[in-house]
């Protein structure tokens, strides 16, 4: 579940978000469509609490959330197995027999099998952005935000992707940022579509 | 094969440096009286200076100034470089650390010798002076480099401020400190021997100083040449540290 309250967000005096309020049910993915610049990546911060300069209220009631940024995000200097296995390090999660075949099973559909020793210099981007995905998946969130996830994607890709998120967890919340009309009609519940900025209201669709 | 790869590639560059350095001298001391600039033959001639004992003693004192002077000047201005950060104000302390920097070193040493008189505490001190900005500065540049959206993905993560620090801000430092400690040792070897040539009655620059007196460019190129020699062990030293134990975090970002 997530419920954005009246929330404004004014970065260098100028208003990016303005009074906006909506709601995602749990379970549900919803894409925020909206065209580049318009202020999704600072939304998206806003709502997974990266961001708290902000006036409203975001609730999640939430157990676990993930981010999936724009740029994949990667350290430098770990491989992509290390990079993976990094949040289970700072949630004191513990590498167990289960987890190691999650993440077999995400490097396969994703196909980074193989790459588990690759440095993120070594790899495309389009992989780098695979890895940050099953970084963010391997801790069993149920709220994910993903901001343009799959823009260095092809489509076949994207939609194994996502099928493979639904697989695993059925009852997850996903709020995707996009531009692209195809993604967020072919991946989403709900479409909410931004018209206008600073982004108060979403004109919502259902495709 | 490896290892041994690993060992001798950095060993490449500088010996390759320094048969320039010695081809661009030799070629210059064909147009010079040997009196002027003897010619490098002529100046290794001079190895027989290495022989007597009052040359360690007098390298012993260089080395352990350099390296007081530098170890001071490394903790001091990666700390200078941090705060700068952390406080944001890199901007002003840059514009101060560039001012010290620009400070004629011969000016400095006077005042220094003037203060404190002849002996140790003036040439490091002056290290220390003219060092410091130089590992401020680049320190407080490699920590401007840090991406925050890096920041962003630790947070995102449930990361404590801690976890920033160690994932993310130590990792930028050690290319930093990589060169601060390339740079710092050359600088500070540079500066002691200044130092030294002003206010001291011992060490390399002491040296250089009384040959340069008697004009007597054999010596003083000599022990140019042994200060050379010394700065290039130091570097592969420093080279083969960060590229053994840190070379992961010297990849593109």
């Amino acid at each position: 579940m997530l419920r954005a309250n009246r929330i404004t967000k004014i970065f260098n005096r100028q208003t990016i978000i303005d009074d906006l309020s909506f709601s995602v049910e749990p379970g549900e993915t919803v894409t925020l469509m909206a065209p580049s610049g318009s202020g999704k990546t600072t939304l998206i911060s806003v709502l997974a609490g990266i961001d708290p300069d902000f006036s409203g209220t975001v609730e999640t009631g939430t157990r676990q959330q993930g981010v999936v940024f724009q740029d994949p995000g990667l350290f430098w200097y770990k491989t992509v197995q290390e990079n993976i296995a990094y949040p289970l390090g700072l949630r004191k999660i513990p590498w167990c027999r289960n987890m190691e075949a999650r993440c077999r099973e995400w490097m396969a559909v994703t196909g980074l099998a193989g790459f588990e020793g690759h440095y993120p210099h070594e790899i495309s981007r389009g992989m780098k952005q695979k890895c940050a995905i099953i970084r963010t998946f391997l801790c069993n969130p149920d709220l994910v935000f993903m901001d343009e996830p799959f823009s260095s994607m092809d489509q076949a890709s994207a939609r194994l992707i996502i099928d493979h998120i639904h697989a695993l967890h059925p009852h997850i919340t996903l709020v995707l940022a996009s531009h692209s009309l195809n993604q967020a009609t072919g991946f989403s519940d709900r479409v909410f579509q931004v018209t206008q900025t600073p982004i108060s209201v979403f004109e919502i669709t259902t495709p | 094969m490896r290892p041994l790869t690993t060992f001798f590639k950095p060993l490449v560059s500088p010996l390759v440096s320094l048969g320039i350095v010695m081809a661009l001298w030799g070629t210059g001391s064909l147009f010079f009286d040997p009196f002027v600039l003897p010619s490098p033959m002529e100046t290794l001639g001079r190895a027989d200076l290495l022989c007597t004992p009052e040359f360690f003693g007098h390298l012993s004192f260089t080395l352990g100034r350099v390296m007081t002077g530098f170890i001071l000047s490394f903790a001091l201005g990666t700390l200078v470089g941090i705060i700068a950060h952390v406080l944001k104000i890199t901007a002003w302390v840059e514009a101060l650390m560039m001012m010290l920097q620009v400070l004629p070193g011969l000016i400095v040493g006077v005042l220094f010798l003037l203060m404190v008189g002849v002996g140790s505490v003036a040439p490091v001190l002056l290290v220390v002076t003219m060092t410091t900005p130089l590992i401020a500065i680049n320190t407080a540049a490699a920590l401007a480099k840090a991406d925050p959206l890096m920041e962003g993905v630790i947070r995102s993560f449930n990361g404590t401020r801690m976890d920033v620090i160690r994932d993310l801000y130590i990792p930028l430092l050690v290319p930093a400190m990589r060169a601060n400690a390339g740079m710092g040792t050359t600088m500070a070897m540079k500066v002691a021997l200044l130092g030294e040539f002003i206010a001291s009655e011992n060490g390399l620059g002491f040296l250089i100083n009384v040959a340069r007196i008697y004009f007597n460019m054999q010596e003083v190129l000599f022990y140019v040449v042994v200060i050379l020699l010394f700065v290039l062990v130091i570097q592969l030293v420093i080279s083969a540290v960060f590229m053994g134990f840190f070379k992961k975090y010297f990849y593109p970002g």
